[in-house]
């Protein structure tokens, strides 16, 4: 019997060759007694080791191997939590010392001895002695020597040394693996990680790579034949000695949130009583009370209050800032959460599921995420470490891992593929390619995919794929807690400056139970306080999200009519599409759309008959029993609890059985496990009086449904934000698209259509122009007084804040009276003067492009006594530019061009093609033959529909979106993949008001407009 | 004065001797390729990843510089009979997508009358182009830049006087003009887009603008400075070295290449108005090992094909050593040299001479594959690690020297007819998956008892052996024996 008590995992970045699970899985295979997980100076492992040990009935060690800068190379197992946390301790220090993806520790860091851990030594060779000296000054009693042999010739002469060594230390020894990966067959992506570690190709590596692939997890009689009996029982021993389990983790909250006088309980009920008036100025109504009563024991039962008075005092702390800010997510389901403000989600307004948040049975923390303006984010996150001190809050991690087209680069290193090759077949994959496609792609570019080294680099490739690279920020999980963090998972540099990060990610912290508040970035808050603010700026105009008037006609008009592109959440094509067939005339319809269009729901199909019912084309039916749940939406389930509601109450699964199916979905639908499933519900359902047909179709749309359908509050919440901006944009829409504009990048749209929309809504634009433009745009009255926009220098390529201010500033003294003035008023550098001239910006002192640049590069700067002294200069005479230089030319600089459409130049030319303009489209019958041209602007190719692509065209008249099957996308690729401006051969096809056409053929003219910059933004 | 230009577009490729329209050169800039020839379909200036997408075929070389400056200096002294002085350059941007220009100049004033007029001189010359083969643009023009740039044209006609070169020069575009691209983008960014506009604009706000040296430039264009420059004057005489693409091992190979070095010598005594009594041709082999063919006339001459076939008919009756990776000629024994015919031999007695003719005796002797040097590798391989390479070779020493090795090891392992007796643990070796070498074999020490041994040859009683069993074929080997 055998525990392998060192082994290190993918974690072990460009070392390790197999992943957590893999590994314990199976050592459990073999039979096992333990299995330690010793990652490199990292813990980042450890807890998806655990649950696969938990899973399969292996007891996982927790544990790290060092490599002391001056000393030893050890291995330190936990037998405590005490040992645990000085291990943390010590990675912490190692990995704080150095740059992010190293560590530092040296042997005074370590001088001080780790209680209550096992430390095993790893003999290298030169300096043994020495080094089993030191470590047996501090460790005596719990070290041992680890005999790690690799059928290298030399086995019985290590062993014979090391025993020597034992006996004159009175160390004992213990057999160990140094294991790199799980099965001999990885050696191959061994050899591949050693190269890229070492930046080699792997047949120029030599003897750094592993001479054999014994360094996996060997069977029971491998090991009895290799090592002495004794060896292998203490393994055994140790094992039994690190009695340390991760899940046995326990950590307390920050405790100062709570004033003195009084406790956690009574502070959070006390603010809660404080908020009921604001939210409920008429009295709190008794459904309301019965559930705030209801939440608080279940919160205060599970021990949850530290948790809702932090989320509340960073969402206070963002309040007195002016910083909007908006809980989301399955914490909308709480009254408390809404009553404390921390939530928008009127409880009345939707059927809560409380236990979809927080659950009796289910032990796992409630999962609260706000969204803040996402540039004023950092503030809050800053507060948060203010507030807490760097020990006690970070930023929970991100695991990067290789994707396909970062395995074939560094796998095409690692083998010398040449480099043209590895960069013609990366660049060759498009967005959504799948790894068995690859050949064909291969054929195709001149690569022959059965060549023996291509064949091994499509292989290892592979292999590679979803393995770690390296550990990143997350977007804004923190977990807080009330000891220093490093005692309970390692804390190590991000790559931001003064950024640290633990080493587990969100996955890994809901698996233990740790609390994490997530600190999110929504774009649409930052364009919403820039509305209101421009509003405030442009007439006094007071408003803010809660004086938004509900329930207006006219914005629900606007919303039926499609005319969303800006609005948050019902502007991309598909929503468009979607929303004259359901035309939301309500809050609730809009949070019905917002959680409609999504794959759960349209993989369901649900999507059909809820519209068919709701125009009264089909029966609403369903069971009684599932009115409560069905009712709201016309017997058809659409968001995520409904389902959970329905496997509850038609097929008596308890809540958190209903919780696991929406969990476990996607993994069942991957590896198996949707029958048991499937025997339970239906099972339930008729011992419940469901017939089978019906159980059939509810199981269907379950299925189909998975884990992407949207919670109802969450939908809730979003639709307010919808509402809100669809509202600005009907009744303001210049300070709307003004502040959109301002809060880029955001959305769906590129700045050029926000601006067309602008104007298309008679919202007068200026251009770019130092006379009067800020850094970002502004809202100014036109001649008639009515909001118009000037565009920002923000706009520019190539320019900068800091310019932008100083222009501002020098202006504010005084204007501008030509190029040579304002250059050495601002200071500006060439670089930013030819920004300005290329922009077109500099008109209004210097004339057309190029008598801003001639007047731009004329400029000396001159310093001390001929600072003021004007130069002479002799005038010239430039040609004028021609329209399509300046049109394209004004694309390249702020990607967006206030003169005609660049398309406009093609119309003769297009109009010999019988191109039909974008306006003109519906006129055209269903079924017609037509054709298109434009700027390619979006292409979308969403996983739900089967290889179709959608892709749409703008010209000077409008947009057209394109229906484009898998096999013509395979017989035009390259265009349809890389194309800047086409023509495009196909038939109209018109349903419900809503018009696409179908392409049949696709024509590159990207070279008629020679010098357009690549505009089109690519979405799954 | 009157200059005639040639640009040579093509010499990157006819520097190395490649002619197959599917040999494209390629020059580099950190990890940026670009083609500087052209090909089916490709232009000079077009990133190498894009021509291989278009082009899948093409084949790139990098380019080589010391090649492409020796034949431009041997088709300046071969043009030398035709005028002086003689100027070359090569403009080398150096920028991504941008071909360097090779140009070349003789002032042919004086030479028109002495050639019979211009027609009759550019014939001449046109003819010595057709059997020097190089692809040549010829310009002629009262300045040196404003021949080159005419060369870029598809103009032949002569351009005499200032003025008409002015009016030639105005409609051509700016972007053609050998300035960095930075600033040709802001001559393009101010709209003038021809050189005329250039020379329309104030001179002080230009050269305020672009530097006093575009300026100058610009001057020396159409005439309003002079252009001095070094002239090249051919040496007293012909040495000529041509790398071969790869080496070459055949000698029909080694024609072709031969032909236009003696056509280049031809050429060059010819400019020279000299005959050469005798020449060296010296190959370079790999590890900079060489030998010499020599070769004496009964009288001093100047006929390339004279040499050429006497060199031929000197190869096929003794083909060179080993490949030849380079060509050397030299003429230096001419009929009206002054330099005497003492020196013309190297002291044929130092001893990298001598050891290169005992290494060819032995090798004639004992075979070619009889004779090698062992060198090291990193390898965990056994037959890897321990290669042999030609004689005189050193390899890079591993860094670490890991196991013990027999000192006497089988070029290929030998299969046993049955499990020989074994001692001691095994040395497992699981290597060299990635190049179609994977080997996973145990290795042991073994006791060959005599009958075994006979049978494998062994060398003596009681050989200790190095056997292995291989993984992949369940089969044990011998590989070899230790000392």
């Amino acid at each position: 019997m055998y525990a392998e008590l060192h082994a290190l995992s993918a974690f072990s970045f460009q070392r390790g060759a197999s992943l957590p699970p893999e590994l314990v899985e199976r050592a459990a295979e073999l039979g096992y007694r333990a299995l330690a997980l010793t990652d490199e100076c990292s813990m980042a492992g450890a807890v998806r080791a655990w649950q696969a040990g938990r899973d399969c009935g292996l007891p996982v060690i927790a544990g790290s191997e060092f490599t002391l800068h001056d000393g030893p190379k050890l291995v330190l197992l936990a037998e405590t939590q005490r040992g645990y946390a000085g291990i943390c301790g010590a990675i912490t220090r190692g990995r704080r010392a150095a740059i992010k993806g190293r560590y530092n520790l040296q042997r005074r860091d370590l001088d001080a001895p780790i209680p209550e851990v096992c430390a095993l030594w790893i003999p290298r060779g030169p300096g043994d002695v020495e080094e089993l000296a030191w470590l047996r000054e501090r460790y005596a009693g719990r070290l041992w020597i680890a005999v790690e042999l690799h059928r290298d010739g030399r086995d019985a002469e290590q062993l014979q040394r090391l025993q020597a060594l034992s006996q004159r230390f009175a160390v004992p020894r213990v057999a160990s693996g140094d294991v790199h990966m799980h099965v001999r067959a990885r050696r191959a992506l061994q050899d591949v990680l050693t190269a890229l570690r070492h930046h080699q190709p792997v047949a120029r590596c030599g003897h750094r790579l592993f001479a054999n692939g014994e360094r996996h997890l060997r069977t029971l009689q491998d090991l009895q034949a290799l090592y002495p009996p004794a060896l292998l029982r203490e393994t055994l021993h140790i094992a039994e000695r690190c009695a340390f389990r991760l899940g046995t983790l326990k950590y307390d909250y920050p405790r100062e949130i709570v004033p003195a006088g009084h406790t956690l309980q009574s502070w959070l009920r006390a603010l809660v009583e404080q908020h009921i008036p604001e939210r409920w100025p008429q009295g709190c109504p008794p459904e309301v009370r019965a559930l705030i009563e209801k939440e608080l024991t279940l919160i205060t039962q599970k021990r949850y209050e530290a948790f809702f008075l932090t989320v509340y005092d960073i969402v206070l702390y963002a309040r007195k800032q002016n910083i909007l800010c908006q809980g989301r997510g399955s914490a909308a389901n709480s009254v408390v959460c809404y009553t404390l403000g921390i939530t928008a989600v009127d409880p009345g307004f939707t059927d809560l599921l409380f236990e979809r948040f927080v659950s009796n049975e289910r032990d796992e923390p409630p999962d609260i995420d706000v969204d803040f303006e996402h540039e004023r984010r950092e503030e809050v996150i800053q507060y948060v470490y203010d507030k807490y001190g760097r020990e006690r809050a970070a930023i929970a991690a991100t695991v990067i891992r290789y994707r396909p087209r970062s395995a074939l680069r560094d796998v095409g290193r690692a083998l010398d593929i040449s480099a043209e090759v590895i960069d013609r077949v990366a660049k060759s994959l498009a967005w959504w390619d799948d790894p068995d496609g690859l050949p064909e792609r291969l054929r195709s570019i001149g690569v022959d995919p059965k060549a023996r080294a291509i064949r091994l680099w499509l292989r290892l490739a592979r292999d590679l794929l979803e393995f770690p690279r390296h550990l990143s920020q997350h977007v804004g999980g923190f977990v807080i807690s009330d000891a220093p963090l490093s005692e309970l998972v390692p804390v190590e540099n991000a790559a931001m400056p003064d950024r640290t990060i633990i080493q587990w990610d969100k996955d890994d912290l809901e698996a233990l139970g740790l609390l994490k508040v997530d600190v999110l970035a929504l774009g649409m808050l930052s364009a919403l306080r820039r509305t209101f603010e421009h509003l405030r700026t442009f007439d006094g105009t007071a408003l803010d999200l809660q004086r938004i008037p509900t329930d207006d006609a006219a914005t629900y008009a606007m919303i039926g009519r499609a005319e969303t592109l800006g609005v948050f959440q019902i502007e991309s094509r598909a929503q468009m599409s979607m929303l004259p067939r359901l035309r939301p005339e309500n809050l609730y319809d809009l949070t019905v759309q917002v959680a409609i269009v999504r794959p759960g729901p349209i993989e369901g199909d649900m999507v059909h008959p809820y519209l068919r019912r709701r125009a009264g084309l089909e029966a609403v039916d369903y069971p009684p029993r599932l009115k409560s749940v069905l009712g709201r939406t016309y017997g058809v389930p659409i968001f995520q609890e409904q389902v959970m509601r329905i496997a509850m109450v038609a097929a008596g699964f308890s809540a958190d059985e209903a919780d696991q199916v929406r969990r476990s979905m996607a993994a069942w639908k991957r590896s198996g496990g949707l029958e048991k499933f499937e025997r339970k519900l239906k099972d339930g359902m008729a011992a419940r009086g469901y017939d089978a047909d019906f159980a059939e179709r509810i199981y269907k749309q379950i299925l189909g449904f998975g884990s992407y359908g949207f919670p109802e509050s969450h939908a809730a919440s979003f639709a307010l934000l919808a509402y809100a901006s669809a509202w600005l944009k009907c009744h303001h829409p210049a300070a709307f698209l003004c502040g959109l504009i301002n809060s880029q990048p955001m959305g769906f749209y590129p700045v050029s259509m926000l601006v067309g929309e602008a104007r298309r809504l008679g919202v007068k634009v200026g251009a770019v122009d130092v006379r009067a433009s800020h850094w970002d745009c502004a809202l100014v009255p036109d001649r008639q007084q009515r909001p118009a926009i000037r565009l920002g220098l923000r706009l520019v390529s190539g320019f900068n804040v800091h310019a932008g201010l100083r222009l501002a500033d020098a202006r504010r003294t005084r204007p501008f009276d030509s190029v040579e003035d304002l250059a050495r008023r601002t200071q500006l550098n060439a670089r930013e003067l030819e920004a300005l001239a290329a922009a077109d910006a500099l008109r209004g002192l210097a004339g057309h492009r190029y008598h801003a640049r001639w007047q731009t590069r004329g400029h000396a700067r001159l310093d001390g006594l001929l600072q003021d002294a004007a130069l002479p200069d002799d005038p010239v005479q430039l040609t004028t530019p021609a329209e399509g230089e300046e049109i394209l030319a004004d694309y390249r600089s702020t990607g967006l061009s206030l003169r005609r459409h660049p398309s406009a130049l093609l119309r003769e030319r297009l109009e010999r093609h019988h191109v039909v303009p974008n306006a003109q489209l519906q006129q055209i019958d269903n079924g017609q033959p037509v054709r298109v041209a434009g700027i390619v602007m979006f292409r979308q190719r969403p996983g739900t529909a089967k290889g179709t692509m959608f892709m749409t065209l703008e010209d000077d008249t409008g947009i057209v979106n394109l229906i484009i099957w898998p096999r013509l996308i395979e017989r035009q690729r390259d265009i349809i993949v890389g194309a800047g401006f086409v023509l495009v051969r196909g038939k109209l096809q018109r349903e419900q008001g809503v018009t696409h056409v179908l392409a049949e053929a696709f024509a590159d003219r990207s070279h008629w407009l020679a010098g357009l910059p690549h505009l089109s933004r690519d979405f799954r | 004065m009157l200059w005639l230009c040639l640009s040579f577009p093509q010499l990157p490729a006819e520097a190395q001797g490649l002619r197959d329209p599917l040999d494209v050169i390629t020059d580099s800039r950190s990890a940026q390729r670009w083609l500087i020839t052209a090909s089916e379909g490709c232009a000079p200036g077009m990133a190498l990843a894009d021509a291989l997408a278009l082009r899948p075929a093409l084949r790139a070389h990098p380019r080589k510089l010391n090649a492409e400056r020796a034949l431009l200096k041997s088709l300046a002294h071969w043009i030398y009979r035709y005028g002086s002085p003689v100027h070359l350059q090569i403009d080398d941007p150096a920028e991504p997508g941008r071909a360097p220009r090779y140009l070349l100049w003789v002032e042919i004033g004086a030479s028109e009358r002495l050639f019979g007029g211009l027609d009759a001189l550019l014939t001449a010359i046109r003819n010595d182009l057709a059997e020097l083969q190089p692809v040549a643009r010829l310009a002629i023009a009262p300045t040196r830049g404003g021949a080159a740039l005419l060369t870029l044209e598809d103009n032949p006609a002569p351009v005499y006087g200032l003025d008409a070169l002015e009016t030639r020069l105005s409609a051509l575009p700016s972007a053609w003009l050998p300035w960095p691209q930075a600033q040709l983008d802001a001559l393009h960014g101010v709209g003038l887009r021809r050189i005329g506009d250039l020379f329309e604009l104030p001179r002080a706000a230009f050269a305020r603008r672009f530097g006093v040296e575009r300026l100058r430039a610009l001057d020396r264009l159409r005439g309003l400075q002079p252009d001095p420059a070094p002239a090249i004057v051919p040496p007293p005489v012909f040495r000529r070295r041509f790398e071969l693409p790869g080496e070459i091992e055949s000698t029909e190979s080694l024609l072709f290449p031969l032909r236009r070095l003696t056509q280049e010598l031809q050429a060059w005594l010819r400019s020279r108005d000299v005959g050469v009594r005798s020449i060296e041709l010296q190959f370079e082999h790999a590890n900079r090992q060489r030998s010499v063919m020599r070769l004496r006339f009964l009288s001093a001459h100047r006929d390339g094909q004279r040499i050429f076939t006497a060199l031929r008919e000197r190869l096929e009756r003794q083909a060179p050593a080993a490949a030849v990776r380079a060509l050397l000629l030299k003429a230096e024994d001419l009929a009206t040299a002054a330099l005497g015919q003492g020196n013309l031999f190297d002291a044929a007695t130092d001893t990298q001479q001598q050891w290169t003719e005992t290494v060819e005796r032995l090798l004639a002797r004992l075979g070619e594959s009889a004779l090698w040097s062992p060198v090291l590798h990193e390898d965990h391989r056994p037959e890897r690690a321990m290669a042999r390479a030609t004689p005189g070779a050193s390899g890079r020493t591993p860094a670490t020297v890991a196991q013990r090795r027999p000192l006497w090891l089988l070029p290929t392992p030998v299969p046993l007819p049955r499990a020989p007796q074994v001692a001691g643990e095994p040395e497992r070796i699981e290597a060299g998956w990635w190049d179609a070498g994977d080997l996973r074999r145990d290795y042991y020490t073994a006791e060959m008892g005599a009958e075994m041994g006979t049978e494998v040859g062994a060398i003596g009683h009681d050989a200790r052996a190095w056997v292995f069993r291989d993984h992949i074929d369940q089969r044990w080997y011998l590989h070899g024996w230790w000392a």
